[in-house]
């Protein structure tokens, strides 16, 4: 009995440590090196929130667009040199670039390049509106349009919805429904290797037509956790983060910490802004003037100091004046006037008659909720500063957080009285005042935003015409009622924070957001 | 005993598809659209309306729930759990890339924790209100109280940062696998170490030990040849379900130190409501549980002869 208790015991012993060893050595027999480089190779090694595969701004290193945009919104040849648009604006012909090669050594031209846009075409916002594609030479794309499509080029811009990928690159291939499999495109780098949520390693392409990379190397490293790139990032193993993602994903109270440590720190404006959403629909916030007394009550100078330590620029228009579009006409821009907040307030009926300290109407107290999605950056710290500033000027606000599905869900269906957001930017028209969406009333997303018939009118002359000097005047039109209006409460500008080592040099921001310009970057 | 494994292999099909059903139903009837929200997470806009629904048509998202259930019951029958919605991969393939590191982890942190939490809880019941036992306590309290997210964090801190020994992320060799290792072994084996030490505890009181000490026989003897065996039988139902839970991925530590398992994608994927792969990993994590538990049961017959599962009177 004994024995054999004892010879159990042997087992089960030598069977943990028998798996225990197993499962290290499973580990390591799968990938010995992580990083492979040869002597003297420069690799630069990014850290990076999402796998490679999952993030459109990875894929905008390999694979280019027909045209780009720039920081602006003013558009720039890539794949087509140059492009001609017909007076009614329903035919465009690009004159694509002569002598560009995809990563696999399959030629760019009219054959390819009308294969990458019908690909495009089948999943992207403009396809339903084209009618036919032709190639008159091999290096001439024809596209004819139905009706006038306004955001066409915008849309051509971005990176993930008009990748030019060679046939090759989809399963089945060269079917236009094909799926990508095979990153092979025409940019900078090429994709040498890819490993799932670990990393991606991307060599330099020699024969790339534009300016050519640096670096030999750029390893994409998965992090998914800011605290670890940090840590990565002061510990050596990485020489630069926050650049692949189009939010900031480095934390910016982190900033400092960095600094001090002899980190690098750069930060970019992309004209994202964070802003605050009224139910325009709805009391207490169908009416202007208490919405413009809300939007008198933040002090965001204030705010970005206390809370970003001036690392972020306060907003005063609805997006940033500077876009080509943008609202830089405005005159009234948002300030901090509270005196001025409780006056309109007053004028729109809003008096403290029962001496709580919050203001009413008709026995009701002026109370409201804003919602936060869960995950949306900064947006605690931020509320909370809100919530003091509300409370100033006789306003109670309460916070509602949700799951970021659930929130974006209720968003939609207009359920909410305020909801924090961040406004979208280039490549889609910014500001939201292109059809359909955030101030047109046919936007079936923002149900609950400021609509007028007035606004629709413009919107539409504006969006419909391939007049831009028109479209200009439109919009400025556009901006002025709106900033009358005071549909939401504009608060900082969500600037991209970089940060790299000091073997790093030459760093030099993208024009948009999701695009990465790696090419200047030199790695000692 | 084969009747057990029978029986319980044919419970595990409808606990799977109970499970994954279930889930479905949870996710199609709760708040979010998995077009939108995939959309907004790919291409960092706004989705627009058309863009909405070009997916869902894309991806049949726009059918009926009934509708959406048999296509997707059919789909198993041949064996297929469907396409990610996220990544467009199949569900399957996203599950076996990333098992294996999970396998690892669960299996080397289980390991750890059984290695040093279960001679910790049998010293401490051997020699209850002793120093060494009230020292354990206090140490496996602190254990089980410190989240994951901070240890992990201060253990890279220290390990990579300031002492520059480990690397801070990153999967591949052993050195890689330490750091995620102790923060997971950590809170198991305080846990298995208090359990030890109860089960233990309990046992020494029955009256066979009394038996075997008046036999004269050493105290080591009785503890680790006589009480083990029997103390050991609640244990294992605790390491178990610890060992089912990190076999569906340990969230936490895979996000802190980059760990590509199937923790993060599976949560990744709730938030993305991507219903195919959350319905393909239920599915695959509800037959490990159901293994791990015939496991468990299988191990009571070993340490416990008095177990039968076979009929009555044989």
């Amino acid at each position: 009995m004994q024995l054999r208790m004892k010879g159990y015991l042997r087992t089960v012993t030598i069977a943990l440590i028998s798996l225990f060893l197993i499962s290290v050595a499973a580990g390591c027999a799968k990938t010995g090196d992580q990083a492979p480089a040869t002597k003297g190779e420069k690799v630069l090694r990014l850290g990076a929130v999402k796998d490679f595969k999952e993030a459109t701004e990875g894929k905008s290193l390999i694979i280019e667009r027909f045209v780009g945009v720039d920081h602006e919104g003013n558009f720039v040849p890539q794949l087509a040199e140059s492009w001609d648009i017909s007076e009614d604006g329903k035919t465009y012909t690009f004159h694509l670039r002569q002598g560009v090669e995809f990563h696999n050594g399959t030629a760019f031209n009219a054959s390819t390049a009308k294969f990458a846009f019908e690909w495009i075409a089948k999943k992207a916002p403009f396809g339903s509106y084209i009618q036919k594609i032709e190639t008159p030479d091999d290096f001439t794309l024809k596209v004819c349009f139905n009706e006038y499509y306004a955001p066409f080029l915008l849309d051509l811009a971005s990176g993930w919805t008009s990748p030019v990928v060679c046939p090759e690159a989809v399963e089945p291939a060269g079917s236009v429904e094909g799926k990508l499999t095979n990153f092979i495109g025409t940019g900078p780098f090429k994709l040498e290797n890819y490993e799932k949520d670990k990393q991606a390693v991307l060599v330099r392409n020699d024969g790339y037509w534009g300016s050519k990379p640096k670096a030999d190397k750029v390893v994409w490293k998965t992090i998914p956790d800011p605290h670890a790139q940090i840590v990565a990032l002061k510990a050596g193993e990485v020489d630069m983060i926050g650049i692949t993602e189009h939010h900031s994903s480095i934390p910016y109270v982190e900033v400092p910490g960095l600094k001090k440590a002899g980190i690098q720190v750069d930060t970019t404006t992309y004209g994202r802004y964070q802003v605050l959403e009224f139910n325009c629909h709805k009391e207490p916030f169908n009416h202007q003037k208490v919405r413009q007394a809300l939007n008198l009550a933040v002090d965001r100078e204030k705010m970005v100091k206390e809370l970003f330590g001036g690392l972020a620029e306060p907003a005063n228009t609805i997006t940033a004046p500077w876009f080509k579009f943008g609202p830089s006409n405005v005159e009234q821009k948002y300030g901090y006037d509270p005196e001025k907040a409780k006056q309109l307030l007053a004028e729109a009926g809003w008096k403290d008659t029962d001496g709580d300290g919050i203001l009413d109407k008709n026995g009701q107290p002026f109370t409201f909720e804003l919602l936060i999605p869960a995950g949306e950056a900064n947006a605690d710290a931020v509320a909370i500063f809100v919530q003091s500033e509300m409370k100033k000027i006789g306003v109670e606000m309460k916070l509602l957080t949700l799951e970021s599905g659930a929130a974006w869900d209720r968003s939609k269906k207009g359920e909410y009285e305020m909801f924090v957001h961040h406004s979208f930017c280039l490549p889609s028209i910014p500001g939201g005042i292109g059809i359909g969406q955030k101030y047109h009333s046919g936007s079936k997303s923002w149900p609950a935003a400021y609509h007028a018939q007035e606004l629709d009118r413009l919107i539409k002359k504006a969006w419909t015409s391939p007049d831009e000097s028109q479209r200009k005047q439109l919009c400025d039109e556009i901006w002025d009622i709106l900033h009358e209006q005071a549909p939401c409460i504009p608060l900082y500008d969500i600037v991209k924070v970089v940060a790299y080592r000091d073997n790093v040099s030459g760093f030099k921001p993208g024009p948009t957001m999701f695009d990465m310009e790696l090419q200047g970057i030199e790695v000692k | 005993m084969r009747r057990l494994i029978v029986r319980r292999l044919i419970s595990a099909v409808f606990v799977m598809l109970i499970a994954s059903l279930l889930s479905f139903c949870l996710l199609f009837f709760a708040p979010g659209n998995p077009a939108e929200i995939v959309i907004r997470q790919q291409s960092g806009l706004d989705p627009t309306y058309a863009e909405i629904e070009l997916f869902m048509k894309q991806h049949d998202l726009d059918r009926p729930f009934l509708v959406q259930c048999l296509q997707w019951s059919y789909l198993l029958t041949r064996g297929n759990l469907g396409v990610s919605l996220r990544t467009g991969e199949p569900v399957l393939e996203e599950f076996t890339a990333r098992f294996g590191p999970t396998f690892q982890l669960a299996v080397a942190a289980i390991v750890l924790s059984v290695i040093i939490g279960l001679p910790i809880g049998i010293m401490a019941a051997a020699k209850p209100n002793s120093l060494f036992d009230h020292v354990t306590r206090i140490v496996a309290l602190g254990g089980l109280s410190v989240p994951e997210f901070w240890l992990g964090l201060m253990l890279m801190l220290c390990f990579s940062l300031a002492l520059g020994w480990l690397p801070c992320f990153g999967y591949g060799s052993v050195n890689h696998l330490v750091l995620p290792v102790v923060t997971l072994s950590v809170g198991i084996t305080a846990s298995l170490a208090r359990f030890m030490r109860a089960s233990m505890l309990e046992v020494l009181h029955l009256e066979y030990i009394k038996t075997a000490k008046a036999k004269g026989l050493r105290e080591a003897v009785i503890i680790w040849k006589h009480a083990l065996k029997n103390a050991l039988t609640p244990v294992v139902t605790v390491l178990g379900t610890q060992l089912g839970h990190l076999l569906a991925g340990a969230v936490i530590v895979e996000t802190v130190f980059s760990w590509p398992g199937i923790g993060k994608f599976f949560v990744d994927s709730i938030y993305a409501r991507d219903y195919p792969v959350i319905q393909g990993f239920v599915i695959i994590t509800a037959v490990m549980y159901v293994l791990v538990n015939l496991l468990v049961d299988v191990l009571y017959v070993y340490l416990d002869p008095r177990v039968r599962y076979e009929g009555r009177g044989q």
